[in-house]
């Protein structure tokens, strides 16, 4: 006797709407949950991209002799800094090198953070931007002189992926520098 | 024999959902753990701004005029990680600043950077010019 039996139509019916509705949460599910890991990886970027340009700006502002501030753009609250430090002397080798060097750390119209080694046209060891994970732009990006030989930088960033900023302070102190300008 | 156990579909179906909960579940905990890193990130930099101070003055031999925070009061308050069109509540920081003589010219200072219930500590040994 043959006993086998598919299903009949009225269990089609009801349990077609059921799986419509559970594939439509799945499909919602996956979505939050995609997104949701894009956000968080994006805020990481954002706060590891910020922390790295003001450890950039501070490392090599500490070895200053001579610092500068300028106006990038007018009517931008961004500026652009010029640092200038001696490299370190070689004494082991018979090629000293005893040489000022000069690094400006500028924004191009791009909002990306440039620091230049020399002082030519071209943009040169861009510092930010460009992450797949969540590309970054700088929104602000100001200098003040806090006190003798002491540096305030404030920096502003924001995500391009999710619209969220962050805005970090703080200072270097410039033991051998001589003279700060523009400030 | 009219046994029947689960159908294979019912199994992947609950599966699925079962994987689903916990990557939400795994994602949420994520969150709320690192929830204060940008925080914790603004701390850190206050910290070293009122180090950067303190070595300021230490050079200048005027180590008194040291100050819980000698910095920028407007850098006391930070947003945080925040979104561009919400409303946002600024969260405020508190700075001390601890100074130990370790030697005639040496001090150590101690930064503590709080906010909500969470604390940093920062030590440093600075040089004072001629002795104090």
């Amino acid at each position: 006797m043959n006993n086998q039996r598919g299903f009949v139509l009225i269990e089609f019916v009801i349990a077609l709407p059921l799986i419509i509705m559970l594939l439509y949460g799945l499909v919602q599910t996956t979505m939050t949950v995609f997104s949701t890991a894009k956000s968080q990886a994006a805020d990481y970027v954002l706060e590891v991209e910020a922390q790295d340009v003001l450890t950039r700006i501070t490392n090599e502002a500490r070895t200053a002799f001579y610092v500068k501030r300028e106006i990038t753009y007018s009517g931008q609250e961004i500026d652009t800094l010029v640092i200038k430090y001696h490299s370190i002397k070689d004494e082991n080798s018979s090629d000293v090198v005893d040489i000022a060097e000069r690094r400006v750390y500028k924004v191009s119209k791009s909002h990306k953070l440039n620091a230049k080694r020399t002082n030519d046209s071209s943009f040169l060891n861009p510092i930010t931007g460009g992450n797949f994970f969540g590309d970054t732009i700088i929104t602000f990006l100001k200098y003040k002189k806090l006190d003798e030989r002491v540096l305030h930088i404030e920096l502003e960033m924001e995500s391009l992926a999710t619209n969220k900023r962050i805005r970090l302070s703080t200072a270097v102190f410039m033991p051998a520098c001589e003279e700060m300008e523009g400030f | 024999m009219n046994q029947r156990g689960f159908m294979l579909l019912s199994t992947v179906f609950l599966t699925l959902i079962l994987s689903f909960t916990a990557i939400m579940a795994l994602q949420a905990m994520t969150r709320v753990q690192n929830g204060d890193q940008s925080l914790k990130l603004h701390a850190i930099n206050l910290a070293n701004e009122q180090l950067a101070m303190v070595e300021s003055l230490a050079a200048q031999n005027n180590l008194s005029a040291v100050k819980n925070f000698n910095g920028d009061n407007a850098d006391l308050k930070s947003y945080g990680l925040y979104n561009v069109n919400a409303d946002k509540t600024p969260v405020e920081f508190q700075v001390t600043t601890h100074i130990d003589a370790v030697t005639e010219n040496l001090r150590e200072v101690e930064v503590t950077v709080t906010w909500n219930d969470a604390e940093i500590k920062f030590k440093k040994l600075v040089r004072i010019a001629d002795g104090e």
